[in-house]
């Protein structure tokens, strides 16, 4: 009995802050758009009695679904999210490799301090943050400025504004997800394995690729994971540094929203993210429970 | 002194013997290239000092190893041992001195560029993303060999340790027993020259260790190896070695034979890491004829051991004897050269034998040990008997550190 209290609150904890909101975003995608408030039809009506109710469901359709499938828009919409993430998380494997490297090969009274200076932008909030790089990224930015005054560059780099400042924000914002999975499966791997390499005539470069990079394999696919996940849906790092021709869902969904007011499409882009989303997810779970039952 | 030179003479001829097939018997059997001037060492330390900040691990060491020896590194924890078989192994480099591996200066060569030496680890490394089989084939793949003669390779590495049948297995599906034999097995597949062995068999409980300790001389016999092993278990190294090296704060304190070592330690600290001994401070009262009397607890007791050399009058000594050449009775002996009356404070019944604690005059404990030959013991020596301890001078040696 007392297991099943103890089981009982992430599972209420789950219905209330995600089914019951999901289930909410899903009724309005099957709605109809109006100009009222809420600005959809229909709206659920206790007075109208078994009738009301019945009259209320055959009101739902998919109208919308079908809608953004048919719309070349969405479709390159995603496609793009799917694209720009791919490939910001693959960038972001590439910074955070070396430095999660680096901390779990450091002397065991560094590693604490370090840990702590990874997590410490966690502190200011992730808005400021990302506006902070639009002062470095500008024509006229810090960067440009530096590159100008010690003579490597006669013109200011234009990356404001487009995709290559959306990769630099998604690598900055999500450096610290990336780099905490493979520090904490660099670390637990012994030294003396890369020794043994050694001594049985493998040199370091070729015992990275042979040792050392299959062992930390697990940190590796949570870490692009953690990342791929959120920066498919991301809204304010396309929003703030990127172009208009950088095409990401969040965007669209941001539009759809509170540009057109149109909530039961937006709620059907919402919905299909989700979808999109889940095939990664269920991956991620998979391995973290094959992870726990391996016991390592 | 006529002794050593018959089996110096003889060694001389056996190895010709020895170098047609396996070693036949135990290290005992005249296989003592150490004593021929004319071989020369497949491994030789050379000054070898090595610091870590202020710490000194290990401290001018000269040794000199040989082909098919099985070679211990004995000594507690922290005297070095370790860190001299890294060094050979490649994994430190000495702050001062010279490693020479049959005749090349390896000092300065990186592991993986001394393919004559593979080494078996004490937690025993093995890749936990590799099966058995692939753990096994790892140093074969880094040198390049045929798919066909990696697989032999394996096969026949894993039926020397009779691993075959775990060849599919990841390592942590294993027992550390054969966790231990994969590890041997992936050294030995690379056919080294020089096997380096430390701690090997370290996490093993005490019926398993015994088992494979025999499976390590008999690898070792049949590949014709040379096997070097740092260990802390004097056991082990007692039964596995042809050779031991006991060291001290990154010293070598000594370097002999299993049985040099027990019969003829070199020092105090040599005759109470090998075995239990008993020993008796006083100081050298006269010489005379190659004997010493050495007068212990105030010239109480006058004892009388082979004077070694360079000992003079008056000099502060320590007589040592091992327990099991005490004679320890209840009647006053007559006529032995070496007694000492005392008090039997424990006896300690181990089925084949008993230890015997007395404390002496001086209140000093001395263990005797007696074989329990016959069933019924006429007069069994119990606790507050007073007994006597008694032994001849050839039991006692003299040492002067």
């Amino acid at each position: 009995m007392r297991r099943w209290y103890v089981i009982a609150v992430p599972y209420l904890w789950l219905l209330v802050f995600f089914l019951v909101p999901f289930f909410i975003v899903f009724r309005i995608s099957l709605s109809d758009v109006a100009t009222a408030m809420p600005p959809y039809v229909p709206n659920f009506d206790l007075a109208g009695g078994l009738a009301g109710i019945k009259d209320f469901f055959s009101q739902l359709d998919w109208e919308n679904y079908i809608f953004i499938f048919s719309d070349e828009l969405y479709y390159s919409a995603y496609w793009s999210s799917l694209k720009i993430a791919g490939i910001a998380t693959f960038l972001t494997l590439l910074v955070a490799y070396p430095v999660a490297y680096g901390m779990a090969r450091a002397p065991k009274e560094w590693q604490a301090t370090l840990m702590m200076l990874v997590i410490l932008p966690f502190w200011t909030s992730f808005l400021i943050r990302v506006y902070a790089w639009i002062g470095i990224l500008k024509n006229e930015g810090l960067l440009n400025l530096f590159l100008t005054s010690t003579g490597l560059i006669s013109e200011p780099l234009s990356i404001m504004n487009s995709t290559t400042a959306v990769y630099i924000g998604i690598v900055y914002s999500y450096l610290p997800f990336m780099i905490l999975p493979l520090y904490a499966s660099l670390e637990k791997i012994n030294p003396s394995l890369l020794e043994a390499a050694g001594d049985l005539g493998c040199p370091p470069w070729k015992a990275f690729w042979q040792v050392t990079f299959p062992l930390s394999l697990p940190g590796v696919v949570a870490g692009c994971l953690l990342v791929f996940i959120p920066a498919t849906g991301e809204f304010v790092i396309p929003d703030l540094l990127g172009g208009s021709d950088t095409l990401m869902i969040g965007k669209t969904l941001w539009s759809e929203f509170f540009n057109n007011r149109d909530w039961p499409v937006a709620s059907a882009v919402a919905v299909v993210l989700l979808l999109v989303l889940v095939v990664p997810i269920v991956l991620f779970q998979r391995m973290q429970e094959r992870q726990q039952e391996a016991g390592r | 002194m006529a002794a050593t030179e018959t089996t110096a003479a003889a060694s001389a001829a056996v190895p010709q013997h020895v170098r047609a097939g396996p070693r036949s018997a135990a290290p005992q059997s005249g296989f003592a290239p150490w004593k021929d001037p004319s071989k020369t060492p497949i491994v030789r330390f050379e000054n070898v000092t090595k610091t870590f900040g202020d710490f000194v691990a290990v401290k001018d060491c000269t040794l000199d190893i040989y082909e098919r020896e099985f070679f211990s590194l004995l000594g507690p924890s922290g005297c070095g041992k370790t860190t001299l078989l890294r060094m050979l192994a490649g994994f430190e480099k000495p702050t001062s001195g010279r490693i020479i591996v049959e005749g090349v200066d390896v000092t300065d060569l990186a592991p993986y560029d001394r393919p004559n030496i593979n080494m078996m680890f004490q937690s025993y490394a093995l890749f936990p993303h590799m099966t058995v089989e692939r753990n096994v084939g790892f140093g074969l793949r880094q040198d390049g060999m045929d798919k066909a003669d990696i697989e032999a390779r394996v096969a026949e590495a894993m039926q020397m340790v009779e691993l075959t049948k775990f060849a599919k297995r990841k390592p942590n599906q294993l027992s550390g027993g054969q966790q231990q034999r994969v590890a041997l097995a992936r050294a030995i597949a690379k056919k080294p020259r020089i096997m380096l062995l430390d701690e090997p068999l370290g996490a093993l409980d005490k019926r398993l260790r015994n088992q494979a300790q025999f499976e390590l001389m008999r690898i070792q016999e049949v590949t014709g190896t040379t096997f070097i092993i740092v260990t802390h278990d004097q056991e082990e190294a007692m039964t596995v070695s042809s050779r031991i090296a006991v060291m001290d704060h990154g010293e070598l304190v000594q370097v002999a034979t299993p049985g040099d070592i027990y019969e003829a330690p070199q020092s105090r600290y040599c005759a109470n890491f090998i075995g239990e001994v008993n020993t008796f401070e006083g100081s050298v009262d006269s010489i005379a004829d190659g004997m010493a009397d050495i007068a212990w607890a105030g010239g109480k007791n006058v004892f009388k051991a082979r004077a070694p050399d360079g000992i003079t009058k008056g000099q502060q000594v320590w007589l040592a004897i091992r327990p099991e050449k005490i004679r320890i009775s209840l009647d006053p002996p007559s006529g032995s050269v070496n007694s000492v009356a005392g008090t039997v404070n424990d006896v300690g019944y181990l089925g084949s034998i008993s230890h015997y604690h007395v404390v002496v005059e001086n209140g000093q404990r001395i263990t005797a040990l007696r074989a329990n030959s016959s069933s019924t013991v006429e007069r069994p020596i119990s606790w507050e008997d007073k007994a006597w301890l008694e032994w001849p001078a050839e039991a006692g040696i003299i040492l002067s550190r």
